[in-house]
């Protein structure tokens, strides 16, 4: 794991047109992009088209980035934009095909503590379904406060809006997704 | 094991806790139907660290690797745009011309357009009044050889 202090030099070298360095940190940081965009554009293909868009446009803004602020609330409002001007452009959509075999493989059966009633592929499923009723900006709240596991100040920061919005927004997504679930899952609760 | 979650608690707990929280969820039944029961859509904080395939993080890297790689290109849009534009109006001008000029008046019409009469009341001698009327335009030059400038 890369501390602080080497992340910083990682940028800083690649900032200067360091082709190795750039493509060092697309390895560090791509699992994560590609996460959360899959997450917000609901298809592992479109995630992968968003997050090399994300890179690319990474590498062409990088010298600007100041490296007293946080680079993955920087990386994150570039990916969370991607996806949500993606998914504009292109309409919601559900989950209208599966995952890709390996990764439903994977999430069945590496589950810690999977069962019948939750495991984390039928969880992932369902997930992209519903969130296909969430407005953008709400699904973007969701998926780096409940999902990523951001705090609602981080949030805010990525998105550039208040806390108290970020805070509605998950109000109501929380809400349509809860109401979504009961009425087509009533065997969760 | 830790502590049993508390699902009004996972709603609002911050980094580290909550991560604690849904480590435990992930491994515990009873307490998944406790969250679902409170709020279910809690439970999809269980989709942190679901795996990416290898291959699309793969694929990531190569694609941005090729395309940082290409020579940079001066993009010639803004000269081709410029260049359509004036061949565009030129174009116009020359197809649209015909149709956008004034109609000739016809020669009978041309006849019928009153006609200002020239006359000279100054002193003698003035020597010729020359009219240059071209079509409706009227032109009337006064001839003096005695004038001095």
């Amino acid at each position: 794991m890369r501390d602080d202090q080497d992340l910083s030099e990682l940028i800083r070298t690649a900032a200067q047109g360091d082709r190795r360095a750039f493509e060092d940190l697309v390895v560090l940081k791509r699992e994560r992009v590609v996460r959360t965009a899959f997450q917000i554009v609901g298809d592992m293909e479109d995630a992968r088209d968003v997050a090399q868009g994300v890179f690319l446009r990474l590498w062409r803004v990088l010298q600007r980035f100041d490296l007293e602020r946080r680079f993955d609330t920087w990386l994150y409002r570039i990916t969370v934009n991607a996806a949500i001007d993606f998914i504009r452009d292109r309409g919601p959509k559900g989950l209208l095909q599966p995952l890709p075999e390996d990764a439903s493989e994977h999430l069945a059966s590496g589950a810690p503590g999977a069962d019948e009633l939750l495991d984390r592929a039928r969880l992932q499923k369902t997930f992209l379904r519903l969130a296909a009723a969430l407005a953008p900006k709400q699904r973007a709240v969701f998926v780096l406060k409940e999902i990523d596991g951001l705090d609602t100040d981080e949030v805010a920061r990525v998105l550039e809006i208040s806390e108290s919005t970020v805070r509605n927004h998950l109000h109501q997504a929380r809400r349509i997704l809860r109401e979504a679930i009961r009425r087509e899952h009533p065997e969760w609760s | 094991m830790s502590a049993h979650v508390d699902p009004r608690l996972l709603e609002d707990a911050p980094g580290a806790a909550r991560r604690e929280m849904l480590r435990h969820l992930a491994g515990c039944r009873a307490c998944r139907s406790a969250v679902a029961a409170h709020d279910p859509s809690l439970l999809f904080g269980l989709l942190a660290d679901a795996p990416i395939p290898s291959a699309i993080l793969d694929a990531v890297s190569r694609e941005t690797a090729r395309r940082i790689a290409e020579p940079v290109r001066v993009s010639r849009l803004p000269a081709l745009a410029a260049a359509s534009a004036a061949l565009a109006i030129l174009c116009g001008s020359v197809v649209f011309r015909p149709e956008s000029a004034p109609a000739p008046v016809p020669a009978p019409a041309l006849a019928a357009l009153p006609r200002a009469n020239v006359e000279v009341q100054s002193g003698a001698p003035v020597s010729q009044v020359v009219d240059f009327t071209v079509g409706d335009t009227q032109v009337v030059m006064v001839y003096n050889p005695e004038l001095q400038l």
